[in-house]
């Protein structure tokens, strides 16, 4: 799979074991080797990571970046470690964001499930100060649902943040990107299920925001 | 008959290592003198930081081969931080000498206000496209809007601009991404992580007589 997203255009490769941190596990290794066999793009790996040890099993076997979001809630320090050993370049924060309120989106953890009282505007502050190189934030309420994206939370982010922003959850096809203003709301998009389930393609995608003038690498 | 040696002076090779492999069968990992002394093609990668990176190459007497190896029969590609090492000197923590091959200096990206409100931002991660300054073989077979994955915070100021094959353009900066001089190629950002066009690259090197 992760090598038909290789030849059809993808930018990155984004590899998340969703439930690790919820069964405590984090056995990406063995699909990581055979990704970084066949694809040559950056392989972002996320899921389960608990320690800077984790995270570089994970290097060592060809991730060049890894997300961390549910050990980071419980111990944010885990971000420093993780910059000052790897650098920020190689730290990505996971932010899973719930709407509670008008203007007021919640962090969670542990894929979703596991709520805070951390407001995601001063989280992404925290995890950008601790030394994080970029953000994947996904909307829980968007995610899984194709219900489209989440604009608002997009800006919201991106409007506070300094480092790259990527945004998950909700693409329903692409005429979703039709909502994006050339993506001055976030930096890039992370797309999951309407290509696992073959509903369309990247290059169908890339072709498509091409057409609409959003800036993307064909 | 080729004889290929990826320097080893830690970090992660893998991803280099495998994308040489899908055109060489027999190369060697290594920082082992007689190794580098005899190949015909070098890599030289480079992660985290240039003082280091250059402490390590002192420590291990490569910086003395690398610097008179005859790079008129010797290929030799430096990648990200090991292009930057080609350099004459990087501000990188301070100030220290690099190996001089190519003439010029590292200096930290500086946005300018107006790249700060474009939200610019440094380290600059991502893909560019590659605007050509010169013709080069490195180029054969690469389509015209090429684009490339680049990681830094750093880049390259060259004193001869005929030793620039390519720059970025970076909000108010230019930013150079492939030097050449003799045999001697770097590129600021992965050709191991820029698809199939950057596996290409590396290919054309790999066959540069």
């Amino acid at each position: 799979m992760q090598k038909k997203y290789f030849d059809d255009g993808a930018d990155e490769l984004l590899l998340v074991d969703c439930v690790a941190s919820l069964y405590g596990r984090n056995n990406l290794v063995d699909i990581i080797k055979k990704a970084s066999n066949e694809i040559f793009i950056p392989i972002t790996v996320g899921g389960g990571i608990r320690s800077v040890e984790d995270a570089e099993k994970l290097f060592a076997n060809g991730a060049d970046k890894i997300s961390i979001n549910s050990k980071a809630i419980i111990e944010p320090e885990i971000i420093n470690q993780l910059t000052n050993s790897f650098g920020s370049q190689a730290v990505v924060s996971s932010i899973q964001a719930k709407k509670i309120d008008e203007n007021k989106w919640l962090a969670f953890y542990d894929n979703g499930r596991e709520k805070t009282e951390k407001d995601i505007i001063e989280w992404t502050k925290e995890v950008q100060d601790r030394g994080a190189g970029e953000i994947l934030i996904t909307s829980i309420d968007n995610d899984g649902t194709k219900n489209g994206f989440d604009i608002e939370l997009c800006e919201k982010i991106n409007s506070i943040s300094e480092i790259p922003i990527i945004y998950s959850g909700g693409m329903k096809s692409k005429n979703d990107l039709k909502n994006f203003d050339n993506f001055s709301e976030c930096d890039g998009i992370a797309v999951a299920s309407i290509l696992h389930y073959n509903e369309t393609s990247i290059s169908e995608i890339k072709k498509f925001a091409e057409n609409i003038k959003l800036k993307v690498r064909v | 008959m080729k004889k290929i040696v990826i320097i080893n002076c830690g970090g992660n090779l893998l991803s280099l290592t495998r994308a040489i492999e899908k055109f060489e069968n027999a190369f060697v990992i290594s920082s082992d003198l007689n190794e580098i002394k005899n190949a015909t093609h070098i890599f030289l990668p480079g992660v985290g930081a240039f003082k280091k990176a250059m402490n390590i190459l002192v420590e291990k007497n490569l910086k003395n081969i690398l610097q008179n190896l005859n790079y008129r029969k010797v290929k030799l590609m430096g990648i990200c931080l090991g292009m930057q090492l080609l350099l004459e000197s990087s501000e990188e923590n301070g100030f220290e000498n690099g190996l001089g091959l190519i003439k010029g200096n590292v200096e930290k990206i500086k946005l300018s206000k107006e790249d700060k409100k474009n939200k610019l931002k440094v380290p600059n991660i991502g893909w560019h496209k590659i605007i050509k300054d010169n013709k080069s073989k490195i180029f054969h077979g690469i389509k015209e809007d090429l684009q490339c994955y680049f990681v830094h915070s750093y880049h390259a100021k060259l004193k001869n601009s005929e030793d620039s094959l390519a720059k970025i353009e970076y909000g108010s900066n230019y930013l150079t991404s492939i030097v050449n001089k003799d045999n001697i190629y770097g590129c600021q950002f992965h050709p191991e992580k820029s698809g199939l066009d950057g596996l290409k690259l590396i290919k054309n090197f790999l066959e540069i007589q």
